[in-house]
């Protein structure tokens, strides 16, 4: 808000305002009653029944409290409209469902169920806003709330050096990123005089790049901070050894969430705060995309590990989804929210699989002969492969094919082309999966019995992946507008 | 000495730029020698994190960045109103909380990856491979 | 006016000339005191911006805590052997390049956005930086950042908390 006049309620929140954050607030207050009651849970049902009934009420209140009109509160901070809505439910349910994932995960292993679940609450509590932000200030501090909950998640099983190395790396990285997208708005903030993304848009459309081309830079620090969080290449760099040091429903948390509050919190800054450069802005962004579609796919082709494979599939499609934003219309954005929206959902399913087949699922080799063995999860995994891949019926077709159509429109023709080329080339990662699965005889004995809560959330991101895929919907309509 | 020179050396080489004597914008020390100020601690501050081989000056490096963060904020404030100058103290204040708070998290892990690995070179775990 | 521009070449200089300390000292002692001192000269700095309040905080928050929690890890550490290794990587030619070559661009584009904020009514030394002001502010229209920023301190509480946890204990 700072530097302009800010249109309603000037005179500072009032608890009115408060109905704007209510999912937030769930979030905050099932945290800080877990964080209260910590030392006392015995049973980790309690922490997962606490954490999963947060995140359904967050959900439903997030589409109950939805104001008709785009509603701007807290001093123009933040906005909730459909696009805030839309994302909202959609970390709520990453958050849910990632509860579900760790069942195993936590039991049995030095885990603090109830600091676990707090700081997951508290990482998608950052998500939201980041999702909702219209305030540099505000998106930037629900970033850094996220990516320290994340790191400590990485790093939560502090006897393994994996964990560690992970949680060191990542921090390195991502602290460094968050300190340029902090100079790069200190910089917008100089450049235009306000760090609110109508006053930026403002003083951009008097005095755009086309007079002042130095403002590329704060344009480009912005944009790189934003791209590290969404993990695209070139600030990719984190994600490998995030996800695989970091237990599978952690990493199954960050390819999902993470991603979607980075997409939401860029395609916000895009089209709002930077849309009248979006002749520049479209240039980075293809630069983004067009390299994490290409390093994602071929340097996923040589992985053996399952979670560092998946980490480069989740590089590659972060590209996939910025192709919706290069045009700089609503129509790009719905593109991308529909490609956010079923990634979510296929990515969490292929690492439900992983986390369902315990070590076993962590290693590629590993899957020979799982069809023979379980052939349900060989299936399921095969739907997810088959979704990532971007192949019909799947909810992943749905996705690249409005993902590719928007950059058709876009006259990125080029690049539609290179998203074609790479997702046949990803088959070859995806396929190696499924041959190993279904043509091979199986070296070892079968899977333990998988628990109830990872089955039922598979079943729901296969639900979702299925259904996406006989009816991809439109969100034209949620949307933000540029 | 060295400091002195740089900052005369960047004043110069400012005006030249700009085509202005610094002493023409008015205030009695011009924003533009705060900026240059800035960019000396970002300049610290990135050549700390890409140089350094030990997680400590790293994290040092970062708190560089942030602090030419919020003196580049301050700066413009200041010279802004009196509004703006009490808005980016705020924000000032904001980037401290989160050096705080990541310098929290930072040292925690940095101990336990001492503790595991008995090192503080980010090179020297290398368990994460392809 | 000659006063102020004395104290800021004194501020700046000191700034420079310890912040060039600590990237190049062996010892991480020395180096992190010599950090210390360049913050306290940066909260002088801010004081010349008439922004009292951050410089403040920067002098008990920054330096007084944070630095202190640094120098305190450090010592913990006791890394004798870190003096005898080689303290920049083998790539610092190329870190070199990369900090001159953002201080152009980073220099070029203050050239763009200083002119901009010089059009804009000087202020000068009027400001008197009540605290009640900043409080005002604080608890108006930056009420929701406030909370989101106590949010990531009770996160790095807990997080520290969590992290710090004796190794192979049983929750």
């Amino acid at each position: 808000m700072i530097g302009t006049v800010v249109t309603q309620k000037a005179s500072g929140p009032v608890l009115d305002d408060l109905v704007l954050v209510v999912p937030e607030l769930i979030f905050v207050g099932t945290a800080l009653l877990l964080i209260l009651i910590a030392r006392r849970i015995r049973k980790t049902p309690v922490a997962i029944v606490l954490t999963v009934a947060a995140a359904v009420a967050a959900a439903l209140s997030a589409v109950w409290f939805a104001p008709a009109e785009p509603t701007t509160g807290f001093a123009g901070m933040i906005t909730v409209d459909g696009y805030a809505t839309f994302f909202r439910v959609l970390i709520a349910a990453t958050v849910g469902m990632t509860t579900l994932l760790s069942v195993r995960s936590i039991v049995g292993e030095e885990v603090p169920r109830g600091d676990y679940h707090a700081l997951l609450l508290l990482a998608a509590t950052g998500m939201m806003f980041s999702a909702s932000a219209i305030d540099l200030l505000t998106l930037y501090l629900g970033l850094e709330l996220t990516t320290l909950c994340a790191i400590v998640l990485v790093g939560i099983k502090v006897d393994r050096p994996l964990a560690n190395e992970a949680a060191i790396k990542y921090f390195l990285l991502a602290s460094f990123a968050s300190a340029l997208l902090l100079y790069g708005i200190a910089l917008t903030y100089g450049a235009t005089g306000a760090t609110d993304f109508a006053g930026i848009a403002a003083a951009l459309s008097k005095e755009g790049l086309a007079s002042a081309p130095f403002l590329l830079v704060p344009l480009g620090l912005v944009t790189a901070g934003l791209a590290f969080k969404i993990a695209a290449v070139p600030f990719h760099a984190w994600a490998p050894d995030a996800y695989q040091g970091a237990s599978a429903p952690v990493a199954a948390f960050l390819a999902a969430g993470s991603k979607a509050a980075g997409l939401a919190a860029l395609g916000r800054v895009c089209l709002v705060a930077f849309g009248s450069e979006t002749e520049v802005l479209s240039l980075l962004l293809a630069g983004l995309a067009a390299l994490s579609i290409i390093a994602g796919s071929v340097l996923a082709l040589s992985q053996t590990d399952m979670k560092r494979l998946l980490a480069y599939s989740s590089i590659a499609h972060a590209g996939y989804a910025v192709l919706g934003l290069l045009a700089g219309t609503g129509e790009g954005v719905s593109a991308m929210m529909t490609y956010a929206f079923f990634y979510v959902f296929m990515t969490l399913g292929a690492f439900g699989v992983v986390i369902a087949l315990g070590k076993r699922g962590e290693e590629l080799d590993r899957y020979q002969g799982l069809a023979s063995q379980r052939p349900g999860m060989a299936a399921l995994m095969l739907l997810f492969l088959l979704s990532l891949t971007g192949i019909p019926p799947t909810a992943g077709f749905a996705a690249k094919f409005v993902i590719i159509q928007s950059a058709v429109r876009a006259d990125h023709i080029a690049l539609a082309i290179l998203a074609v080329v790479c997702s046949v080339i990803s088959a070859f990662i995806y396929m190696r999966v499924v041959v190993l699965m279904y043509m091979k005889d199986p070296q070892e004995a079968a899977p333990s019995r998988v628990p109830i809560a990872v089955t039922v959330a598979i079943a729901l991101a296969a639900l979702v992946t299925l259904v996406g895929g006989i009816s991809p919907g439109s969100l034209t309509a949620w949307a933000v507008s540029p | 000495m060295i400091g002195c020179s740089t900052v005369a050396l960047l004043e110069v080489a400012a005006a030249a730029l700009h085509n202005t004597a610094p002493s023409e914008v008015g205030s009695p020390i011009p924003l533009h020698w705060y900026l240059v100020m800035s960019i000396v601690l970002f300049v610290f501050g990135l050549a700390i994190v890409l140089s350094r081989r030990n997680l400590i000056y790293i994290l040092i490096g970062i708190e560089l960045i942030l602090n030419a963060g919020s003196l580049n904020f301050v700066a413009f404030g200041s010279y802004r109103s009196r509004e703006a100058l009490v808005d980016t103290t705020i924000v000032g204040t904001f980037i401290i909380v989160l050096a705080a708070a990541e310098a929290t998290i930072a040292l925690a892990i940095v101990l336990n990856v001492f503790g595991l690995f008995n090192t503080v070179r980010p090179e020297d775990p290398n368990l994460l491979r392809e | 006016m000659l006063t102020a521009q004395a104290v800021f070449y004194y501020m700046a200089a000191a700034s420079v000339a310890s912040g060039l300390l600590a990237v190049t000292r062996r010892n991480p002692v020395q180096s992190m005191l010599w950090v210390l001192a360049l913050f306290l000269h940066v909260a002088g700095i801010f004081l010349l911006l008439s922004a009292e309040f951050l410089a403040a905080v920067q002098v008990i928050v920054y330096a007084g805590a944070i630095l202190i929690f640094y120098l305190f890890v450090v010592m913990l550490l006791d890394l004798p052997d870190e003096e005898a290794k080689p303290r920049f990587g083998k790539h610092w030619p190329f870190a070199a390049c990369v900090g001159v070559a953002t201080t152009l661009l980073a220099w070029l584009a203050q050239g763009a956005v200083a002119p901009a904020a010089g059009r804009l009514p000087d202020t000068g030394a009027a400001f008197t930086g009540s605290v009640a002001e900043l409080g005002k502010a604080l608890f108006g229209p930056f009420a929701l950042p406030f909370e989101l920023a106590s949010l990531v301190l009770l996160a790095a509480i807990v997080g520290a908390v969590v992290l710090a946890r004796k190794r192979g204990e049983r929750t």
